[in-house]
C-alpha cells in the first residue's frame, strides 16, 4: 500500500472536460488523469485514440505535475507510425508526463502494431529509406500498461462489476514487459458528508488494492465530478492519504483529514 | 514548432516556447497562429499539427489556432475529423485547418503510401471531410494551401479558403485570386477568404536580420535537399534555390516590411500570414519579433482595411 497512486479517468468526458480536469487536478494534487475509450459511453461517439491524443495534449499545457495516461485501442486504421509520433508528441509537450494503457484486441494484427509503436524510436521499417520516427518522448521509457481483457466490451463489463484490474502480466506480456499493476474502480466516491461512509470506502477500496497487488488505483467518475474541484480535493487530500497509511492509521487519519477538507469549503 | 535543420533544440524547450509565443500573440492582437506540418523529419518537427493546436488552444482566449499546413493524404479523414471535435470542443470556433498535398516520398512511405496517391487521397479525404464527417468537423474552416492554379479551382470549388504559400510571388497573388474568385462556390460552411504567407522579420536597433537569413538559408537547404536530386553531388543547384528563396523573405525594418507586404493588401488578401519561426530562431528572439510585429506593422496594415495578420 505504500506509496500507491490515484488517479482518475473521467467517463464519457469530451475533450474540453479533461483539460479542465487536468488543470484542476493538478492544483489539487491527484497523481495522474487517465482519458480514453475505456470509458466511453455511446453517446460520446466521437472518442477514438486521435481524439483522447489531441485532449491530452490540451491537459498537457494546462498542467504541471499531474500524470497524463492515455488508453488507446491501437485501431488497424491507424498506422503505427502515426501513433508513436503522436506519443512522442504528448510527452514532449507534456514535460515527460505520459504513461500509456494499451487495450488489446484479439484481431490478429494488433500485437504486431503495438510491437511497431513501442518499437518506434529504435528502428522503423520502412522499404528504401532510413527513418527516424521522432520526436522521440522525453522519457526514457514511457509507463505504459496493458488492459486485461480482450475488447471493449469486456472491460466495461469489469467496470459494472465493481472493478477491474489492468494487468500487464497476462496478454501480450511476450511483447509487452510490464512493469506496473493498475486498478481501475468503478466505487462511487461518497460526497464527503458521512465519515463513516468514507472509512468504508477507502477500506474497501484499500482491500481491493491489496488484493490486485495495484500500484495505482483510478477512480472512474461523471463528467460533473471531473468539473468539481471539491470532489477531487477530497480525493487528493483524505482518499488518497488514507490509501497511503499504515492500516492502523486509518481512523485518525481520517478523521483529521476529514476535518481539514471540511474546514475548506 | 519546429527544432532547427542543422543544430536541434531540446524539444521539451520548443514547446514550452512555443506556448509562450502563443499566449504573447494572442495577447497583442493577432488573429490567428499557423503551424507546419512534416513527418519523421529527425530535427523534430511538430508532425501531430491537431495535438500541437490543442496545446496552444488550451493556454489561449482568443487566437485561432490552425494546423497549416497538415498533409492530408498520408492522414486518415477520420482520425483528422475526430482530431477537430477534440480541438473544437476545448477551443469552440478557433480552429481553421489548412490542406495540402505534401510531396516527401519518405512521408508517403512511413504510411504504406506513395507520392502518386496524394491526389486521389486528398480528394478523398476532402468529400469525407465535408461528407460523412462534417458533423464531427463542426465549424472548423478549411483553408487549402498551394501554389499552383489548379489548387486555387480547387479551393474555390470547394468553396474553401486559399492559402497561398511563400513560393508565391507577390506579383502572382491577383491572378491566383482571381482563379479561386472565378471558381469559388457558395459554401455554408465558411466564409470563403484568401491569404498570402511570407517570411517575415522586422529588424531594430542591432539587429540587421543576419542571423535571420542565415537560419533561412539553412531552411531551404533542407527543403532543397527534397526538391534537388542527388542534392550533394548538386549543391550549387540546391544553394542557388536557397539563396532565391531567402530574397523573398521580407527583412528589413518594420517600415519596409509594411511597404513590401502592401502590395499584397492592395491585391486583395483577407490575411497575411506572418512566418517568423522558422528553423530554430532564437525563442527570445521570437518573443521580441512578436513584440515588435505587434506594435509596427501588425497596425500599419490593419489600417489599409479590416482582416486578419497572423504571425
Amino acid at each position: 500500500m505504500n506509496g500507491v497512486r490515484l488517479s482518475v479517468l473521467p467517463v464519457a468526458a469530451d475533450a474540453a472536460t479533461v483539460v479542465e480536469l487536468a488543470e484542476s487536478a493538478d492544483r489539487a494534487g491527484i497523481d495522474g488523469v487517465w482519458f480514453g475509450v475505456l470509458g466511453r459511453d455511446p453517446a460520446v461517439a466521437k472518442v477514438d485514440d486521435a481524439y483522447v491524443m489531441v485532449a491530452l495534449a490540451g491537459a498537457a499545457s494546462r498542467s504541471r505535475d499531474v500524470r497524463l495516461g492515455a488508453l488507446l485501442n491501437l485501431a488497424p486504421d491507424r498506422a503505427p507510425l502515426t501513433s508513436a509520433e503522436d506519443i512522442g508528441v504528448l510527452d514532449q509537450a507534456s514535460g515527460g508526463r505520459l504513461e500509456l494503457g494499451l487495450i488489446p484486441s484479439t484481431e490478429p494484427g494488433w500485437v504486431k502494431r503495438a510491437a511497431l509503436v513501442l518499437g518506434a524510436w529504435s528502428d522503423w521499417p520502412v522499404a528504401g529509406h532510413d527513418v527516424v520516427v521522432t520526436p522521440r518522448p522525453a522519457q526514457p521509457r514511457v509507463p505504459r500498461v496493458v488492459l486485461s481483457g480482450a475488447d471493449d466490451g469486456s472491460v466495461r463489463g469489469g467496470l459494472q462489476a465493481g472493478a477491474l484490474l489492468v494487468d500487464t502480466h497476462r496478454r501480450h506480456a511476450e511483447v509487452i514487459a510490464g512493469e506496473r499493476r493498475v486498478l481501475v474502480s468503478t466505487r462511487a466516491v461518497p460526497d464527503g458528508s458521512d465519515i463513516d461512509e468514507l472509512g468504508d470506502y477507502v477500506s474497501a477500496l484499500r482491500d481491493d488494492v491489496e488484493a490486485a497487488a495495484a500500484d495505482e488505483v483510478v477512480a472512474s467518475i461523471s463528467p460533473a465530478a471531473a468539473r468539481d474541484h471539491r470532489f477531487l480535493t477530497l480525493l487528493a487530500g483524505v482518499v488518497a492519504p488514507v490509501l497511503r497509511c499504515p492500516r492502523t492509521d486509518v481512523p485518525v487519519l481520517l478523521f483529521d483529514a476529514v476535518n481539514w477538507w471540511r474546514k475548506r469549503q | 514548432m519546429t527544432a532547427p535543420y542543422s543544430r536541434p533544440a531540446a524539444l521539451g524547450r520548443v514547446y514550452r516556447e512555443a506556448v509562450r509565443h502563443a499566449q504573447l500573440a494572442d495577447r497583442l492582437g493577432f488573429d490567428s497562429l499557423w503551424m507546419g506540418e512534416h513527418r519523421i523529419s529527425y530535427s523534430g518537427t511538430c508532425p501531430s499539427l491537431l495535438m500541437a493546436a490543442a496545446h496552444l488552444a488550451s493556454v489561449t482566449e482568443r487566437i485561432a489556432v490552425c494546423p497549416g499546413v497538415l498533409l492530408l493524404p498520408i492522414h486518415e479523414s477520420e482520425r483528422v475529423a475526430r482530431g477537430c471535435a477534440a480541438v473544437q470542443s476545448i477551443a469552440p470556433g478557433r480552429l481553421k485547418l489548412g490542406i495540402g498535398l505534401g510531396y516527401r516520398e519518405a512521408e508517403f512511405a512511413a504510411a504504406g503510401l506513395t507520392v502518386k496517391q496524394r491526389l486521389p487521397r486528398f480528394k478523398a479525404h476532402l468529400d469525407d471531410l465535408v461528407g460523412r464527417y462534417a458533423d464531427l468537423l463542426g465549424p472548423t474552416e478549411l483553408w487549402f494551401a498551394g501554389d499552383a492554379e489548379v489548387g486555387a479551382k480547387r479551393a474555390g470549388r470547394y468553396g474553401g479558403s486559399l492559402l497561398l504559400s511563400q513560393n508565391t510571388p507577390l506579383d502572382a497573388v491577383p491572378a491566383m485570386r482571381r482563379l479561386w474568385l472565378d471558381n469559388l462556390r457558395p459554401s455554408a460552411r465558411q466564409t470563403p477568404r484568401s491569404s498570402i504567407m511570407r517570411e517575415v522579420w522586422a529588424t531594430d536597433g542591432a539587429d540587421d536580420g543576419s542571423e535571420v537569413r542565415g537560419r533561412l538559408h539553412e531552411l531551404w537547404l533542407d527543403y532543397g535537399s527534397h526538391w534537388v536530386e542527388n542534392p550533394r553531388e548538386n549543391d550549387a543547384a540546391r544553394q542557388k534555390l536557397a539563396a532565391e528563396r531567402v530574397g523573398t523573405a521580407v527583412i528589413g525594418s518594420p517600415d519596409d516590411v509594411v511597404e513590401r507586404l502592401a502590395p499584397a493588401v492592395r491585391a486583395g488578401v483577407d490575411q497575411v500570414l506572418l512566418k517568423i519561426n522558422f528553423q530554430g530562431a532564437d525563442g527570445d528572439a521570437v518573443d521580441g519579433q512578436i513584440r515588435l510585429l505587434a506594435a509596427t506593422v501588425l497596425p500599419a496594415l490593419k489600417s489599409m482595411r479590416r482582416w486578419e495578420q497572423a504571425p
